[in-house]
């Protein structure tokens, strides 16, 4: 094996390997099972949306809308499918989800990114704000998709499948598509590192008007990422369904999981693997452990640990220990 | 010689600010054209028209037979203009090789595999093949403009706008670099036009040379002929004209 080779895939081999230990405990120690879950959560939640605001530097505020499309696309698939006049198999009807989840994050993301991409960074950033509360009240609003009452997916589970189902989905199946989407989220980041893609976002991410004298189209790469980043999570969005069997406009919509996103990709370092693999392990951990001794007081603990690494780290924990050993194998290999 | 390039009435202002004013410009093909001027004539901006990052308010564009006048300038990037810049803009956390493969990739429409291979032949080109796989934060002002250069090359242009690529340089390396820009020239078959400001020593290595002067094309001719017009002295050294 190469150095050249090892340099590449270190980084890569080392997450995957991780996330496949990760699975193994989930099956054989069930106390974890929780933790595992929200570690596989946020995870997926740091890296998808690494792959945007990592690759290309822009902050979308609106990040959550995809979550909850993948929440709502899930719920609408079971509403329509889990039926007992149909019998449709569950994991059936779960894929089906996930394929329409991508739909409706790739329709928004195209609606959305071919309009606001063509903005720079900070009128983006502005112009995404009201794309997550604008979606809930249009759900709100119009009494879509059930309205401000959400839909609950848990009846046409317990009458479609038996109440046994219950648990399997929500445990088993949700655990699985949020690791699926875990694991294609450090395959998409692997990809475009490696690709022309990542060479034109490296290019648009320092200096745009460069980026177009070299031939470049901005538009397309930063619409790619951001696209590729909508489908991630959106995944994650269908998974976080089949753990509530429920969801609401009022949490769907919410901010904190678009903030917990841009948390997470800073406090591990925009734009690399490790970074937000990282401190998506570390802020899950973080939130358990904290949720659980002293309820109600988690934000209060995270926010100044939130601060003091983004004062003491700017680029990120995994940003800089490579700039510390900057030139050397370990810079090399992490990534 | 057949024209590859042609500006016609090509006008700009900045706000109350006429930064060009009816500009006509042939660009031949296989020559090298200096663009000579005082600070403030209007140089840059007409770069930044032909290169698409400026849109002209008038005139239209025509490289090789297209009319590029509103092309983006990642397609006229892709077509066959390369440009550097008169501050150098690289990519400063990238090595030298990634910096130079970027613009053979997406300018030059080639593979990882080919671009890095032309990537290294155009390094050797301006000399720094040897520290292809430095970082290009690590690089002196006058080798920032030569890997602005060797990037401008790897695109495998048909026209090269040079900005200012041997400002502040002593003039041992203002022949060395002109002397290298005409050997690129040939062996690349690469029009050049090179765009010099204060450094009357890089005129010289011109084909031809135009005195661009307040928006407006004053003076066309040989680089000798335009250096020594009385006008272009009065500017530049503020010689009384007799």
């Amino acid at each position: 094996m190469s150095l050249k080779f090892l340099e590449k895939n270190a980084s890569f081999s080392a997450s995957v390997i991780t996330l496949a230990i990760l699975l193994l405990l989930r099956f054989t120690i069930p106390e974890y099972s929780q933790l595992i879950y929200l570690i596989l959560f946020y995870i997926a939640l740091g890296l998808s949306y690494n792959v945007f605001q990592g690759f290309t530097n822009y902050v979308c505020f609106g990040y959550a809308v995809f979550i909850a499309m993948g929440s709502y696309a899930e719920a609408l698939i079971f509403k329509l499918l889990a039926n007992p006049s149909i019998s449709i198999n569950p994991f059936v009807v779960v894929v089906i989800g996930l394929g329409l989840a991508v739909v409706f994050s790739v329709g928004i993301g195209l609606v959305v990114g071919a309009i606001a991409l063509r903005l720079r960074e900070a009128y983006f950033a502005i112009a995404t704000i009201g794309l997550a509360q604008g979606m809930r009240f249009l759900i709100e609003g119009f009494k879509l998709w059930g309205g401000s009452e959400g839909l609950i997916i848990s009846r046409n589970i317990i009458d479609t499948y038996g109440s046994s189902w219950l648990s399997t989905i929500s445990t088993d199946y949700a655990d699985m598509i949020t690791f699926f989407a875990a694991i294609l989220s450090i395959i998409v980041t692997y990809l475009l590192m490696n690709s022309k893609a990542g060479y034109a976002l490296q290019a648009v991410r320092e200096d745009e008007d460069l980026a177009k004298s070299l031939g470049i189209n901005p538009v397309k790469y930063k619409l790619l990422a951001f696209l590729l980043s909508a489908i991630l999570i959106s995944l994650v969005g269908a998974g976080k369904l089949l753990k509530d069997q429920a969801v609401f406009p009022a949490n769907a919509f919410s901010l904190t999981f678009t903030l917990e996103a841009i948390v997470i990709t800073l406090i591990g370092g925009m734009g690399t693997l490790l970074g937000p693999f990282l401190a998506g392990i570390l802020y899950a951990m973080l939130k358990y452990y904290l949720t659980t001794l002293i309820p109600g007081f988690q934000l209060l603990i995270m926010a100044p640990i939130v601060i003091a690494v983004v004062e003491l780290f700017p680029r990120g924990i995994v940003g800089w220990i490579k700039s510390k050993f900057k030139g050397t194998l370990i810079d090399r290999l992490l990534k | 010689m057949d024209i590859i390039l042609k500006a016609e009435n090509i006008s700009k202002s900045f706000g109350g600010i006429k930064a060009l004013t009816d500009v006509n410009l042939d660009v031949h093909e296989n020559e090298v054209l200096a663009i000579v001027g005082p600070n403030g004539a209007g140089k840059t901006t007409f770069f930044n028209i032909i290169s698409g990052l400026y849109k002209p308010d008038t005139g239209k564009i025509t490289f090789l037979g297209n009319d590029i006048t509103n092309l983006p300038p990642y397609k006229r990037a892709q077509l066959g203009i390369a440009r550097t810049f008169q501050i150098p803009r690289l990519i400063y956390n990238a090595t030298l090789l990634d910096n130079v493969m970027l613009s053979s990739i997406f300018g030059g429409k080639k593979d990882l595999r080919t671009a890095k291979s032309i990537a290294i032949e155009v390094l050797k080109l301006v000399k720094l093949e040897e520290k292809a796989n430095e970082m290009a934060s690590n690089l002196t002002s006058p080798e920032k403009k030569l890997l602005e250069l060797a990037r401008a090359v790897a695109m495998k242009p048909k026209m090269l706008l040079m900005d200012e690529i041997v400002a502040g340089m002593p003039p041992a390396q203002v022949d060395d670099i002109m002397k290298l820009v005409r050997e690129i020239a040939i062996k690349e078959k690469i029009t050049a036009i090179a765009l010099v400001e204060h450094v009357m020593r890089a005129v010289r290595y011109a084909d031809r040379a135009v005195f661009l002067h307040q928006g407006k094309i004053l003076i066309e001719g040989s680089p000798n002929d335009v250096l020594g017009n009385k006008l272009v002295k009065e500017v530049y050294f503020g010689e009384a004209v007799e």
